[in-house]
C-alpha cells in the first residue's frame, strides 16, 4: 500500500481535494450552527430558570389553595377556640372555676397551671411564631364520679380545639366521696409580630 | 450474438469481464477482441478498463526450490531466485500465491513465469500513454491452466499437455499436477505440422527430462482445428476426449473470460495498472466520500434542528413561565382576598395534629367499671386512672389470650412527619379493686376469677397486668384481708389494636 500511494496520489488528488472541500464546507456549516446554539444557550438557560421558578411559584400557590380548601373550616374553629393570639391563661383557669361554681364544686376544686413549655416546630421557627404547651392540673376532693365527669366534660367542651385531656385518676373512695386528679394540656400559638404578606386575620 | 458467460465465473467477475475491453497480444499483432474472443474493429473508449492477454513466444517458465525458511528470509530468497532465473524480465508472476505457501519453515517449490517481449511492452506503454485503465496482464498459458483446473475430467492427470488451436497457431502448455511448467507457441496453422510439432515437443520434454519417460501425459485438444486430432492419431499420439465449451463461443472465449481480477497470475506491475488502480480507488473514495458527506449532512441537519428546537423551547418556556406566574398570582390574590394566612393556618393544623388529638375517654372506662363492680358486691373499686403515656403499663407485655396466642402490644399511632417529639398518645388504664375483708380465701379466688374473666371479656381493651395470673402462684397470707401485700388487685389495660383486615 505504501508503494502504491506515491503512484496513485497524483491521480486521486483532484477527487481528494473535492471531497476535502465538501467535508470542510459541511464542517464549517456545522460549526456555525454550533456557535449559534452556544450563543443561544444563556437565553435558553434563563428561560428554563424562569419556567422552573414560575412552576415552583404555581405549585406553592396551588398547595396554598388546596390547604385553604381542605383546612379552612378546621382553622376557623381553631381560631375561634383561641388557639392563636391573645393571652388566654387567665381565661382557662377562670373557666375552670366558673364550671366548678356552676356545678357547686368550687370548694372542692384546686388547680395548678404550669409555666408554658415551648413546642419546637420548624414551621413555627421559620415564620417566627411561638407555640407553647400549658399543663393544667386540677384536683377535686370529696366528689362523686359523676361530678368529676361533668366538670371535665363541660370544661373540655368549652375549650375544644385547644385543650387535650391527658389523664384522670379517681382514688381514695370514702363515704364522703372520692378524690380526683386530672391533667389537661392547653396549646397556644403566638403569631409572628410582623404579619406575613397575606395576613389579614 | 449475445455472449453467454461461462458458469464457472462468479457474477461480479463476469460483469467485470463483460464491462472491460480485451487486448490479445500475440507475436504477429496486438488485437482487440470482444468478450466472445472475436476481433473487433474499433478499440474501446480510452477511459474503459482493458484486460491484456499475452500469448508470446518470449515466455519462460522457471521453478524455484525454496528451502525451509520463514518470513523475510523466505521472501528475499524467492525474489532473488526469480531475479536470477528471469533477469531483465519486467513482467513476471508466480503460479502459487503467498497465501498458499506453508506457514511453518518447510521446503517447497514455486513456479514462476516471465514474459520479456518488446511487442507486449510497446502495447502496454501505448495504452498507459492513453491513460487507459489496464486491469492486468495475464499469460494465455496460465489462463489455459486455470481453465483445465476447472474441468473435472482433466483434474486427475498428473501430467497433462494442453493444446489450444488459435487463429495464428497452436499454444501448448504442460501441466504437472495442474501447475504449468512448460509452454510453447507454434506459429503454424497446418494440422499435420502441428501434430508433428506436438510429437516433437513431447520427445523434447522427455529428452530434457522435464517429462518422465514412463509418464503417459494426457493430451487435451482445446478447441482443435480441423484435422489435428486425426493427424495426431496418425502420429501415434493418444488424445483425450474433447471437453465441451461452457459457452456458445467456444473454449477460447471461456479461457479469455478467465482473465479477470479473481484469477491469479497477473503479470503487470502497479505502474502499468496505475490508472485502473486509481479508478478503483476513486470509486471507493466516491462511495466513502458520499457516506461521509451524507453523515456530515445529517450532522448539519441535526444541528440545525437542535438550534431550532432550542429556540422554540426558549419561547415555549417563557410563555409557560408567563402563564404560570399569572395563574399563581391569580391564586395568591384569591387567597389574600380570603383573609387567611396560609402559613399560620398550616402551623395551626400541624399543632392540632401533633398535640390536640383526642384525649382519654373517661366516661366509657367508668361505665365499664360500674358494670363490673355491680355484679361483684364483695369487692370495692379503690383507684382508677386513665392517662396518655409514652409506654403502656411500664413496658409490660400483653397477657396471653385464651387461645394461647400472644397479642402484640399496641403501637402508637403513626406520627406525621415532623411531629417527632410530640406528647405521648398511648392510652393506659390502671385500676385497683379490693375484695371484702370477710371473704374466705376460696371466695376471694372466686371473686378474682370472676373479675378477671369479665375484664378479659372487654373486647376493646387489651390486658397487660392481670392479678388473676399473678395470684395463682402468689403467697396466701392471713393478713391479706387487711392492707398487706396482695390486698388489692391491680389491672393495667390499653385499647386493643384493631383486628386485622380479613383477606377477601
Amino acid at each position: 500500500m505504501n508503494a502504491l500511494l506515491p503512484l496513485l496520489l497524483p491521480l486521486l488528488r483532484p477527487l481528494l481535494i473535492k471531497l476535502g472541500a465538501l467535508l470542510c464546507v459541511l464542517a464549517l456549516v456545522w460549526g456555525a450552527l454550533y456557535a449559534v446554539q452556544q450563543s443561544l444557550l444563556p437565553d435558553w438557560q434563563q428561560a428554563q430558570g424562569q419556567q422552573q421558578a414560575a412552576q415552583a411559584l404555581l405549585s406553592e400557590a396551588q398547595a396554598d389553595q388546596i390547604d385553604l380548601d381542605t383546612h379552612r373550616r378546621t382553622y376557623e374553629l381553631l381560631k375561634a377556640s383561641g388557639l392563636l393570639g391573645g393571652e388566654p391563661r387567665a381565661v382557662w383557669v377562670e373557666d375552670l372555676l366558673r364550671t366548678a361554681t356552676n356545678l357547686g364544686l368550687q370548694a372542692q376544686v384546686s388547680f395548678t397551671l404550669g409555666s408554658p413549655q415551648a413546642v419546637e416546630l420548624p414551621q413555627a421557627q421559620a415564620m417566627g411564631a411561638r407555640v407553647t404547651r400549658h399543663t393544667l392540673d386540677y384536683t377535686m376532693t370529696g366528689v362523686h364520679e359523676l361530678e368529676v365527669l361533668q366538670l371535665t366534660d363541660q370544661f373540655m367542651q368549652a375549650h375544644q380545639g385547644v385543650a387535650r385531656l391527658m389523664g384522670c385518676a379517681l382514688e381514695q373512695p370514702s363515704p364522703e366521696g372520692l378524690g380526683a386528679r386530672c391533667r389537661v394540656n392547653f396549646l397556644h400559638i403566638e403569631p409572628p409580630a410582623v404579619p406575613s404578606h397575606n395576613a389579614g386575620n | 450474438m449475445k455472449l453467454r458467460l461461462p458458469s464457472m465465473l462468479s457474477a461480479p467477475a463476469a460483469a467485470d469481464a463483460a464491462a472491460t475491453g480485451l487486448l490479445l497480444v500475440q507475436p504477429l499483432s496486438a488485437q482487440w477482441l470482444s468478450a466472445s474472443g472475436q476481433p473487433v474493429e474499433t478499440p474501446p473508449a480510452s477511459n474503459q478498463p482493458v484486460r491484456v492477454v499475452a500469448d508470446l513466444i518470449e515466455e519462460t517458465h522457471v521453478q524455484v526450490d525454496v528451502p525451509a525458511l520463514m518470513g523475510s528470509d523466505r521472501t528475499g530468497f524467492i525474489q532473488q531466485q526469480i531475479q536470477t532465473l528471469l533477469p531483465d524480465v519486467p513482467l513476471r508472476t508466480t503460479w502459487q500465491t503467498t497465501a498458499s505457501q506453508p506457514l511453518l519453515p518447510k521446503a517447497f517449490q514455486i513456479h514462476s513465469v516471465g514474459v520479456a517481449s518488446q511487442a507486449l511492452q510497446t502495447a502496454l506503454d501505448k495504452e498507459v500513454a492513453r491513460k487507459r485503465p489496464v486491469q492486468g496482464v495475464w499469460p494465455l498459458s496460465y489462463l489455459m491452466a486455470q481453465w483445465a483446473s476447472k474441468q473435472p475430467s482433466l483434474k486427475t492427470f498428473e501430467w497433462l499437455l494442453l493444446c489450444l488451436s488459435l487463429p495464428y497457431g497452436l499454444r501448448m502448455v504442460l501441466l504437472k499436477q495442474g501447475v504449468p511448467v512448460f509452454s510453447r507457441l507454434l506459429l503454424d496453422l497446418d494440422p499435420l505440422q502441428q501434430a508433428t510439432e506436438i510429437s516433437l515437443t513431447l520427445k523434447y520434454l522427455i529428452d530434457n527430462r522435464m517429462l518422465d519417460r514412463a509418464a503417459k501425459p494426457g493430451i487435451a485438444l482445446m478447441q482443435p482445428g480441423a484435422g489435428l486430432a486425426e493427424a495426431l492419431q496418425d502420429e501415434g499420439v493418444a488424445v483425450l476426449p474433447p471437453v465441451p465449451a461452457s459457452s456458445d463461443h467456444g473454449v477460447f472465449a471461456d479461457v479469455l473470460a478467465l482473465a479477470n481480477s479473481k484469477t491469479p497470475g497477473q503479470l503487470a506491475p502497479p505502474p502499468v495498472r496505475r490508472y485502473f488502480l486509481a479508478r478503483q480507488a476513486s470509486q471507493g473514495l466516491v462511495v466513502a466520500g458520499a457516506l461521509l458527506a451524507l453523515s456530515g449532512l445529517w450532522a448539519v441537519v441535526s444541528q440545525a434542528q437542535a438550534v431550532m428546537a432550542q429556540r422554540e423551547q426558549t419561547t415555549q418556556w417563557l410563555q409557560e413561565a408567563r402563564d404560570m406566574t399569572q395563574t399563581a398570582q391569580s391564586i395568591q390574590q384569591g387567597i389574600a382576598a380570603s383573609g387567611v394566612d396560609t402559613s399560620l393556618m398550616r402551623l395551626a393544623i400541624e399543632v392540632k395534629q401533633r398535640e390536640l388529638q383526642a384525649g382519654i375517654d373517661q366516661q366509657t372506662a367508668l361505665m365499664l367499671l360500674g358494670q363490673l363492680m355491680q355484679v361483684q358486691p364483695q369487692a370495692d373499686l379503690v383507684r382508677t386512672e386513665l392517662a396518655l403515656v409514652p409506654s403502656v403499663c411500664g413496658g409490660a407485655q400483653p397477657m396471653v389470650a385464651a387461645e394461647g396466642v400472644a397479642v402484640q402490644p399496641p403501637e402508637p399511632p403513626p406520627v406525621p412527619e415532623g411531629l417527632v417529639g410530640a406528647e405521648p398518645t398511648i392510652v393506659e388504664w390502671r385500676f385497683e379493686i379490693r375484695p371484702a375483708s370477710t371473704l374466705s380465701p376460696r371466695a376471694r379466688q372466686q371473686v378474682l376469677d370472676a373479675l378477671g374473666k369479665a375484664v378479659r371479656g372487654w373486647s376493646d381493651w387489651q390486658v397487660y397486668l392481670d392479678p388473676v395470673q399473678s395470684a395463682s402462684g402468689a403467697v396466701i397470707a392471713s393478713n391479706q384481708a387487711g392492707g398487706g401485700p396482695g390486698a388489692e388487685w391491680r389491672w393495667c389495660l390499653s385499647p386493643a389494636p384493631p383486628p386485622p383486615a380479613q383477606p377477601s
